[in-house]
């Protein structure tokens, strides 16, 4: 009986790791296509995450005031969340971050990092504290009627119990579905080839008449617009506040590194592995330490494997 | 076709290209030649709008294009082979020669252009599902050229296309030129080091040192130059 307890509460575990892990891991594939793509580190991406959880929180209160139905008009809003914050990181690129980065820091004697950070980190602070002043320091969450709902399934004539959150479950299957069509958009589609040639070799891509600026514009929307739909998904059962982003931030770069900089299926990857580390480190350690476990397996990784996981090491001229 | 008139670049306080004036007439092959750092690519570069000029004028066909972005300059015909290659390593050979037709006129050309490609090099049709990093540097260089013709340009430039290769995958290379120039009339501004195969392969050729063009002339004239051929043809 003591048996089937501990299988009971790993099967538990290892559930909740993988549906995490994959919210996780579409956060992180949102990142990791900027930078794959840019060479440029994004610290303001959980900000962005923020917003767009507040976004989410405003559109089911406007279209679904009830709980029934407000979960799957949380999913529909997440799309209309994505579509806009495709637009919000085109107009922030444009506006901001090709300042310093593409064409105009090319000739710059750092590339332009130090001005990519300086700038996205002063966004960061700037949505943070606006976030705050806007809706206030109280944690939320999406109300919804799957928050509340959970499958139960029953293993060994009832001595394993696992139950399986349904907020959670279609969540996960969502991020996975956002990150498929990114890679089936990266793999099959021209613009794809594009955004590819253009992390590739960006100097080359302008003599085949590829427009770099634009398609670092269009990378940057679809990476804030992957990371806002992961956020709208967690949202519908994590409580967040203006300082939720910091805390989803540091678990960004984590998967982006361990994944491999550079590839998106490598960045879900890791943020799947990361949503597993964690929960399973909740079987022996504390909880409050569980991101303490996910950074000793996030540096044993780095140590044997310095390119990440699933990346080839950096070959840029 | 092309027309320099007083092309100055500098890099920083460095003036990398002088005064340069140059004419890429329809259907010629004009060579540039000069030793490292006589800014041979720098004048490509300035072509293409990669590096920005000081004074002077480019036409193309009549139209000024220096103050064109350079991503639109493809789009005029231009098609730039850049030196060491630089194909898109990963990639597969075909992606990349898909990436050629972005300029295209007609998208729906691009199975053709791809085509045209692939009876020119045929090892590139043979290797098409490959990525184009694993491929040997002459057919780096083969696709490279594929890629750049894939959009139908007014005007090749090959930039040191000799570089790193074999003699013999030389000889294959400025045959397949040689050939699109002879068969479809395109016209070509090559740069190069080799300066003797360059010179047997062209109509006309500028001489490029230390920034400035010290000597033009015929393929003939240039040949019979008893100080170039000292200088540069090391004969």
């Amino acid at each position: 009986m003591a048996f089937a307890g501990h299988i009971e509460a790993l099967l538990q575990i290892l559930t909740a790791g993988l549906l995490l892990g994959c919210l996780y891991g579409l956060m992180c594939a949102g990142l990791g296509l900027i930078f794959g793509i840019m060479r440029v580190i994004n610290f303001a991406q959980g900000e962005f995450m923020m917003l767009a959880m507040y976004a989410g929180l405003t559109g089911v209160a406007v279209l679904a005031p009830g709980r029934s139905w407000a979960f799957a008009t949380a999913m529909l809003v997440a799309c209309a969340v994505a579509a806009l914050f495709y637009g919000l990181g085109a107009l922030t690129h444009w506006a901001l971050v090709s300042r310093v980065s593409g064409a105009r820091a090319v000739g710059t004697a750092d590339a332009g990092h130090t001005g990519q950070l300086i700038l996205t980190l002063g966004l960061s602070l700037v949505l943070q504290n606006g976030g705050l002043m806007l809706f206030g320091s109280s944690p939320v969450s999406i109300p919804n009627d799957a928050a509340v709902r959970s499958w139960t399934m029953e293993f060994a004539e009832g001595d394993v119990m696992l139950f399986v959150n349904q907020a959670r479950a279609f969540s996960a299957l969502m991020a996975v579905a956002a990150v498929l069509l990114t890679i089936l958009l990266m793999a099959r589609t021209g613009i794809g080839r594009q955004l590819r040639a253009v992390a590739n070799n960006p100097i080359a891509a302008l003599y085949m008449g590829v427009n770099v600026d634009r398609a670092f514009r269009t990378a940057f929307g679809i990476g804030l617009a992957l990371t806002a739909v992961a956020g709208v998904c967690v949202a519908t059962f994590y409580p967040f506040q203006a300082y939720t982003g910091f805390d989803f931030v540091i678990i960004m770069y984590a998967g982006v590194v361990l994944g491999g900089m550079g590839s998106v299926g490598g960045a879900f990857l890791g943020g799947l592995l990361i949503g597993l580390v964690q929960q399973l480190s909740t079987l022996v350690l504390p909880p409050q330490l569980q991101n303490t476990a996910v950074f000793i397996v996030f540096l044993a990784v780095l140590l044997i494997r310095p390119q990440g996981l699933f990346g080839r090491g950096v070959e840029r001229a | 076709m092309l027309a320099l008139e007083g092309v100055e670049v500098r890099y920083g306080g460095l003036i990398a290209l002088r005064d340069v004036s140059l004419q890429v007439n329809q259907g010629e092959v004009v060579a540039v030649i000069g030793p490292n750092g006589a800014g041979k690519t720098t004048l490509f570069k300035a072509v293409s709008g990669v590096v920005p000029l000081v004074a002077g004028s480019i036409r193309l066909e009549g139209e000024p294009i220096e103050r064109l972005s350079p991503a639109l300059r493809p789009h005029r015909g231009i098609a730039h082979v850049p030196e060491g290659r630089q194909v898109f390593g990963d990639l597969t050979v075909e992606e990349n020669l898909q990436l050629g037709t972005v300029a295209l006129r007609d998208p729906r050309e691009a199975g053709r252009a791809l085509q045209r490609c692939y009876d020119l090099f045929p090892v590139l049709w043979e290797r098409r599902q490959q990525l184009a990093g694993s491929l040997s540097g002459g057919q780096q260089q083969m696709l490279a050229i594929g890629r750049g013709i894939a959009s139908h340009p007014r005007l090749l430039m090959l930039d040191e296309p000799s570089m790193g290769l074999a003699p013999t995958i030389v000889d294959t290379i400025f045959e397949s030129v040689q050939r699109l120039n002879r068969d479809e009339g395109l016209t070509v501004l090559i740069v190069e080091q080799r300066a003797i195969e360059a010179i047997e392969i062209c109509d006309r050729g500028y001489v490029l040192s230390t920034g400035e063009v010290v000597m033009r002339g015929t393929r003939a004239e240039l040949l019979a130059d008893k100080n170039l051929r000292e200088a540069y043809l090391g004969a």
